[in-house]
């Protein structure tokens, strides 16, 4: 038999056939493996969108401004702001700082924004605003190549942060015979869909005859370096449907308030005295409103057109 | 012997059979010089040879079975449109067979062939070949313990396949145009030639060949057609190594730069250093000021500076009184305030405005006759095509007693001994015929001079205003914002004649200006000569702001002569010498600036460019010796 009858042999076909079969196995194991990353099975109607540490977006459209600027040029700067936090904002502000005239001169240098709508149920997506900057190029430097020049844009906003979870409140913690729920000492927590989060929550019991509980609540930003949390205020704190109150550790005057200045994190201790001495779970729920500002660094590139046309080498 | 392999005799022979089956899928798939397999082969017994025979018979089917499929879809992407979702299933299968058939010549550890597979496909597919260094640490490290894990329980057995099973992985990172996008993003200049070699490159059929057993068929013609294949195909491999190095052939320019485009930025670079000893040496020569190194090291490199000034620039002999005494001023300039500002050449100006007066020595007349002249060349690059005059003049200087002789600059229309000519155009140039008015006998020195007027070079920094911030505020804004923001926190200016150097603020580097009354804003500048020439006159100086005068802008200084001013006469800036180095300019105080930038919010501040403009003369002398004979 020569070796191409023995290509076509009746064993051969079985074992290409088998061979077939097994990579053709090995392929669905791929393909499922590359398919695992795309899952999400949640449908709209249950999705909770506080969740996670999505906040306001803020990027420049592609090609506006343009890669490259040529002297006395005009362009336009265009801003997309998209709230995919799930917190309305509200008073947004943007500027633009550390552009040199010299070179570029771009009106307005500051705008105001409509409230933008967190994501919801009604607004799955959230909503997204545009704002325009006209920009004018001037001149380069004598016969320089190009101009470099980094610029920031600064975006301010108020929006709100609401935090809720169940908690167990056992202050008889040598009951042994108490079947009521566990107090849990720690949680953390990833974010309730804003840069904004409560990140991690401690549970202090005291026991005994002054039997009380104290919850320590890291608040913390999630923003990134370039964002940074003005004035926290606790606007309401409950425990079950009664109040609890809170303080902001650190601050004197006024304790439901903290000025975040260039920390990332605060923590709130909220302690109420308990009557009940059986365990029982219970709601606690904080809603919070805050000042927020993050910035995005740009570059615009002035260059020679000569240079295009290679006059420069 | 039987075959079934239960006795201990015939086990040793298969395995004997299979390490010399492991050694040949390295000789086959790596160099294709399956010949030398066969030799070893030889030695085999008849057991071996037949359970050989079975796998080879396995695995040139499936080599087959790899180079059809391989050729298929070769035409199926070339002809097909190039890269489709059809072409994606068949390289996948091709992986998965290429595995299979590297995993049959193991006989040995052949599962762990698939290790290095499952890793490409995970980090490809899964992670989509994520290239973000952090990422890829922690998975390099997975995997080196994936791979390691089975190396240990085998006693490295496990490693042989292991590596060849990174082949399918290589292959298949070919097939889906490794090559093309490495090309694409190191952006080489390809020529047409080269880049068909890269890009039509049946990767899988090829694979399929270099799998195939020495002897796939029994037919001799056969496996010689297929081993001369193999033999191409390797040589392919080899030829898209090493094509970039064939002049015109791979790359259209060399990736490499060449030794005299090196030596150009090497003496670009120097020329932008100062001219100091290298610090390595001054180091060195330091070692034994054990309490003082920094000090010693600071001290000889001013003095080398010195040195350089005092002989390279203004041509003076080591140890002579007018060296000593050249030294002697050069310190005392160095203690001058305005002096020690110091600036930076323009790298966004990559072509200054230059100048250059240069000799033939060949061309003089070997003796003297008064209808020929000596040559010269002036060459002048003005790339701002600014309006110059320029005046040339030449004379002879006669050495050891021989009285000078004046020179006459010959033009057409002019019986004067100098000439003018005015242009602003990008490149001019000029060549100069400098006549002796009297009769030249013995030796003398010829210089020719260029009066350059008109001249202008600017200089810039940036600073950046603040207003009223606290020092929290303005260090947080420094280090968040500014010190990316200001890229010239040192005056530059392009590579020209003459310029000036100057500082604006409180210190020395500091580019923060805020709104302190308590605190002295100080502007101190100077003009530095850093051409080969001399500066002559300089006709005005002054400072701008968004390109309108310092005063005008609502900055008010002390002194008005700081920012604006003319010098007609340098003499006493040039010294014994006539060359005027560094000449300092009034400093002042500045102390107003506009209320917009007095007050701003407290994220808020403002870039602005200082422009200083130097507007000056300069000229250039060359020089040449020679010595002519008496008219005989």
């Amino acid at each position: 038999m020569n070796s191409s009858s023995s290509l076509l042999s009746p064993s051969s076909s079985s074992f290409i056939l088998r061979l077939l079969f097994i990579s053709s196995i090995l392929l669905v194991l791929v393909l499922l493996l590359v398919g695992c990353g795309s899952g999400g099975g949640d449908t709209l109607a249950s999705y909770n969108f506080k969740q996670g540490s999505n906040g306001l977006q803020v990027k420049l459209v592609d090609n506006a401004p343009p890669s490259k600027i040529y002297p006395q040029s005009s362009f336009k700067m265009i801003l997309e702001l998209d709230n995919q936090a799930a917190y309305d904002v509200s008073d947004g502000m943007v500027k633009i700082v550390g552009l040199d005239n010299n070179y570029f001169k771009v009106a307005p240098l500051e705008q105001s924004f409509d409230t933008l709508a967190g994501r919801s149920l009604t607004s799955p997506s959230g909503d997204r605003v545009y704002l325009e900057f006209d920009g004018l190029s001037a001149g380069l430097f004598e016969n320089a190549q190009e101009y470099s020049g980094v610029y920031f844009i600064k975006t301010s906003f108020h929006s709100t942060l609401d935090f809720v979870d169940t908690v167990c409140i056992n202050p008889n913690l040598y009951a042994v015979y108490d079947a009521g729920c566990k107090v849990k000492e720690k949680n953390s927590y990833s974010g309730q869909g804003t840069s904004l989060a409560v990140t991690q929550m401690e549970e202090i019991m005291y026991p005994g005859a002054g039997a009380g509980v104290e919850f320590r609540i890291t608040l913390r930003n999630n923003g990134g370096s370039n964002s940074q949390v003005g004035f926290v205020n606790l606007m309401s704190a409950t425990l079950g449907s009664e109040d609890i109150p809170c303080e902001f550790q650190g601050e004197i005057n006024n304790k439901r308030s903290k000025q975040f200045k260039d920390q990332q994190e605060a923590i709130l201790v909220c302690k109420k005295p308990l009557r009940q001495q059986s365990s029982y779970q219970t709601s606690l729920a904080l809603h919070f409103t805050y000042d927020y500002s993050q910035k995005l660094e740009s570059r615009l590139l002035l260059v020679n057109p000569e240079r295009r046309a290679g006059v420069f080498g | 012997m039987t075959e079934d392999g239960d006795s201990k005799p015939g086990r040793e022979e298969r395995e004997d059979a299979a390490s010399v089956r492991e050694s040949k899928v390295i000789r086959s798939v790596a160099s294709g010089l399956s010949n030398a397999v066969k030799g070893v082969r030889a030695g085999a017994n008849v057991a071996g040879e037949k359970a050989s025979r079975t796998t080879d018979a396995a695995i040139t089917n499936v080599s087959f079975l790899i180079i059809i499929l391989g050729i298929i879809q070769y035409i199926i992407r070339i002809y097909g449109g190039g890269f489709s979702a059809y072409t994606l299933i068949i390289s996948l299968v091709l992986f998965i067979l290429s595995g299979y058939a590297l995993a049959e010549r193991m006989e040995k550890d052949r599962v762990t062939i698939l290790i290095p597979m499952l890793l490409f496909v995970v980090w490809y597919f899964v992670f989509q070949g994520s290239s973000d260094p952090q990422f890829l640490l922690y998975f390099v490290l997975i995997a080196a313990v994936v791979i390691f894990i089975p190396a240990l329980f085998t006693k490295g057995a496990s490693i042989l396949p292991e590596a060849v099973g990174f082949l399918p992985a290589l292959f298949l990172f070919l097939d889906l145009g490794l090559l093309p996008f490495l090309v694409d993003k190191l952006g080489l200049p390809l020529t047409p030639a080269y880049s068909g070699l890269i890009l039509y490159m049946p990767w899988w059929a090829f694979f399929g060949l270099l799998t195939l057993p020495a002897e796939a068929s029994k037919s001799g013609k056969v496996n010689m057609l297929i081993n001369l294949i193999k033999l191409a195909g390797i040589l392919y491999i080899v030829t898209i190594i090493i094509a970039p190095v064939i002049p015109n052939f791979g790359l259209q320019s060399g990736i490499l730069p060449s030794p005299a485009q090196l030596e150009e930025v090497q003496a670009k670079l120097r020329e932008q250093l100062p001219q100091t000893e290298n610090p390595f040496i001054s180091n060195i020569m330091c070692i034994n000021e054990l309490t003082n190194i920094a000090e010693c090291v600071k001290t000889r490199q001013e003095e080398s500076g010195f040195k350089y000034t005092c002989t390279k620039l203004n041509g003076l002999e080591e140890g002579t009184p007018a060296y000593e005494q050249c030294l002697k001023e050069e310190r005392e300039k160095k203690k001058n305030l305005a002096s020690q500002v110091k600036g930076d050449v323009d790298t966004t100006i990559q072509i200054p405005t230059k100048a250059e007066l240069t000799l033939d020595k060949n061309s003089f007349p070997q003796e003297y006759n008064p209808l020929i002249a000596y040559t010269a060349d002036f060459k002048v690059e003005n790339p701002r095509n600014q309006r110059m005059s320029v005046t040339f003049s030449c004379n002879f200087t006669g050495k050891s007693g021989v009285p000078n002789v004046e020179g006459k600059i010959q033009s057409p229309n002019s019986d004067e001994l100098t000439q003018t000519i005015n242009f602003n155009d990008r490149n001019f140039q000029s060549t100069l015929l400098c006549l002796p008015m009297a009769e030249l006998k013995g030796a003398y020195t010829i210089y020719f001079t260029a009066l350059m007027q008109g001249l202008d070079t600017k200089s810039r920094l940036q600073r950046a205003f603040i207003g009223t911030k606290t020092s929290e505020q303005k260090e947080k804004l420094r280090n968040t914002e500014i010190n990316k923001a200001i890229t010239i926190p040192v005056s530059v200016a392009p590579a020209e004649f003459a310029r000036i150097n100057f500082e604006l603020g409180y210190a020395k580097n500091e580019y923060i200006i805020e709104n302190n009354p308590n605190r002295n804003i100080v502007l101190r500048a100077n003009i530095e000569n850093t051409g080969r020439g001399n500066v002559v006159a300089v006709r005005g100086y002054s400072f701008q702001v968004d390109k309108i005068p310092l005063e005008a802008a609502g900055f008010v200084v002390d002194n008005p002569a700081c920012i604006r001013g003319v010098m007609l006469s340098l003499s006493g800036y040039t010294g014994y010498s006539g060359i005027a180095r560094t000449i300092p300019l009034p400093p002042c105080l500045i102390t107003d600036m506009p209320q917009e930038l007095k007050e701003m919010s407290e994220d808020n501040w403002e870039r602005k460019e200082f422009i200083a403009d130097l507007q000056y003369d300069y000229q250039l002398t060359s020089k040449e010796d020679f010595i002519l004979p008496a008219v005989r």
